[in-house]
């Protein structure tokens, strides 16, 4: 028998070094045996955070886009490729630094949704067609015409109106505006749902109160609430206002105005889910409106339209910080007592004209929203 | 005449010179990557050829993909040293062998007693062009229902005997070390209350917020 070979030359000695141990779970005196739950692997990718192998410096690291270190600070990691990007050569533009993890464009892998045919669209909106529903708003509609009209012309000049917003007549148009916003919706994995929700572990409600306001809040006048109901019977007969969602490669989905929109339109009402301000302080959520701010903090509500919402979440906002960007502003939000509860309105604040984009002032009541990497 | 292409054969071994190491069938090699700032290869030896003078030697091989590799990307269940038995073949010429290296079945690896740097552990076969794996379902623990990470410290409930993420209990890693008892939320809801209050006490009264990662 021939002994084994001994290879002592030091070259050809390879270093082995040891990582950590691997800690296993903490064992029982007696071994009882454990429950087991099981899980199809799809499921938990779908809901398992992502995660990297850490490099042991990232003092070097370049934004993929610009090819730019500066600005550490706002150079996000993406928690997939472990790339530098700068929030604003992202396309689209990240605002604010996210919460927990974050993915580039890349690896999100945007959600490619197909064109909606005309049903679809009409399912998805949840829309019923009635047409003596539509003989009888019709016909009321005539009679509102009808008393403005013998209304004195100085009672007119005193306060200015809210007014409805005025459908596109031509049906096609109007589905296609609506099938942009269902895609939009549903590229982001969202319900359309176009008044507010409540729903258990979040707000019931009876939080939602109007008296609970720090310092007040305006009340709807009767004129202004018969012109919202008017804008909730057309948009139940799926005779949406005339805009188009698009997708802008800075500003992510905007809205446009597909047809003259008058001063003092309502636009829409800001929809969502209703949940209290403590329990969504650290959410990611990116499309959160204040509802109510009470006297105190734990009165709070909040509006999340991150599940569910309308066209109003779409709606870009201005840059604080550019004088251009402040001169954007054609809409404004406006908070209102309606019935004893709160509720958020966009109404136009000039003539928008076909063609041009939403935009309204994301700090119009407290200077918050980091808007400075807006267009 | 032209003397016909001589055959190529099958070696049972092959001694690379450069590492000073012989490979068989049933390996496992690290291979060298086409971008050297990636990490090596991890393949399982298929069968090793060379031509008939025993030169040329190419080792047919099956790729082990690393979790971030995948169609799913790396997830924080996965375990640091982890691969994926995938359905990608591959011909590799000896050269580009760095080292061997052993992938531990799952429940071997969770008994060693010190991992090395050629220790690795497949728990999947992963179907390269689905993004399939298999098994496709898993023993998931604590209430974040996620499979095991072997990296992970978890405590386990003396009630329910489910595993949890000191993180999904707000506790931090130094708190679960040293904890005696321990009981779930549920186990503790029913009825334990003396050991509750003891348990509340070592609880950590702010959460940690999970922050973006960036550059410092």
């Amino acid at each position: 028998m021939t002994p084994a070979t001994t290879n002592s030359s030091p070259s050809a000695q390879r270093h082995v070094g040891f990582s950590r141990r691997t800690q296993a779970p903490r064992q029982l005196d007696g071994d009882s045996p454990p429950v087991k739950k099981y899980r199809m692997l799809s499921e938990i990718m779908a809901r398992a955070p992502y995660a990297v192998v850490e490099r042991e410096t990232y003092s070097d690291l370049l934004c993929d886009q610009c090819g730019s270190g500066e600005l550490p600070e706002e150079l996000l990691l993406c928690d997939k490729c472990d790339k530098g990007f700068h929030m604003k050569c992202v396309r689209p533009i990240v605002v604010r630094i996210p919460i927990g993890s974050w993915l580039c464009p890349n690896c999100q892998g945007g959600k490619r949704v197909r064109p909606f045919s005309q049903k679809k669209i009409i399912d998805f909106f949840g829309i019923r067609r009635s047409s003596d529903d539509a003989n009888d708003k019709r016909s009321s509609q005539d009679a509102k015409k009808r008393k403005k009209c013998s209304r004195p012309l100085v009672l007119h000049k005193k306060k200015r109106r809210l007014l409805p917003f005025v459908p596109t007549k031509d049906l096609n148009r109007r589905l296609k505006q609506m099938g942009s916003l269902a895609s939009a919706l549903t590229a982001l994995n969202m319900e359309f749902s176009d008044h507010l929700t409540y729903l258990p572990g979040m707000a019931p409600r009876c939080a939602n109160q109007a008296l609970l306001e720090n310092g007040g809040m305006q009340t709807l006048s009767k004129e202004d609430m018969e012109t919202l109901e008017q804008c909730i019977a057309l948009s139940k007969r799926g005779e949406f206002p005339p805009f188009m969602v698009v997708y802008d490669s800075r500003e992510g989905y905007t809205v446009e105005a597909d047809d003259l929109i008058k001063d003092m339109t309502i636009i829409a009402e800001y929809t969502g889910d209703v949940d209290y301000l403590d329990t969504r302080e650290r959410d990611d959520c990116d499309s959160m409106m204040t509802l109510l701010l009470g006297a105190e903090s734990s009165q709070s509500l909040v509006i999340c339209a991150d599940k569910r919402g309308n066209i109003a979440r779409f709606i870009s906002g201005i840059n604080n910080h550019t004088q251009e960007g402040r001169k954007k502003q054609n809409c404004k939000c406006v908070r209102y007592n309606v019935n004893g509860e709160c509720r958020v309105f966009l109404v136009a604040i000039r003539d928008i004209s076909k063609g041009e984009r939403l935009y309204y002032d994301y700090n119009g009541h407290e200077y918050q929203y980091p808007t400075h990497h807006f267009v | 005449m032209a003397k016909p292409k001589a055959p190529r054969r099958t070696l049972e071994s092959y001694s690379v010179k450069h590492i000073s190491k012989t490979i068989r069938a049933g390996d496992c090699v690290l291979m060298r990557p086409s971008d050297l700032s990636k990490p090596s290869y991890v393949a399982r030896i298929e069968r090793i050829e060379a031509d008939a003078r025993g030169s040329n030697v190419k080792i047919h091989v099956r790729w082990y993909y690393r979790p971030e590799e995948s169609i799913g990307g790396r997830r924080q269940f996965h375990g640091s040293k982890e691969v994926f038995l995938s359905d990608h073949f591959d011909v590799q010429s000896a050269d580009t062998i760095e080292a061997k290296c052993t992938v531990h079945s799952f429940k071997s690896y969770t008994k060693l007693d010190a991992v090395g740097n050629d220790d690795f552990f497949c728990r999947f076969e992963y179907n390269s062009s689905t993004g399939a794996f298999n098994p496709d379902r898993v023993a998931v623990y604590c209430k974040c229902e996620m499979p095991y990470n072997p990296d992970d410290l978890m405590v386990q409930c003396e009630g329910c005997t489910d595993w949890f993420h000191p993180a999904c209990i707000d506790m931090t890693v130094e708190e679960a070390k040293r904890l005696d008892h321990f009981f779930c939320e549920n186990c503790s809801a029913e009825g334990q209350k003396k050991l509750q209050n003891s348990h509340s006490a070592s609880r950590h009264s702010d959460t940690k917020v999970d922050t973006k990662r960036r550059r410092r």
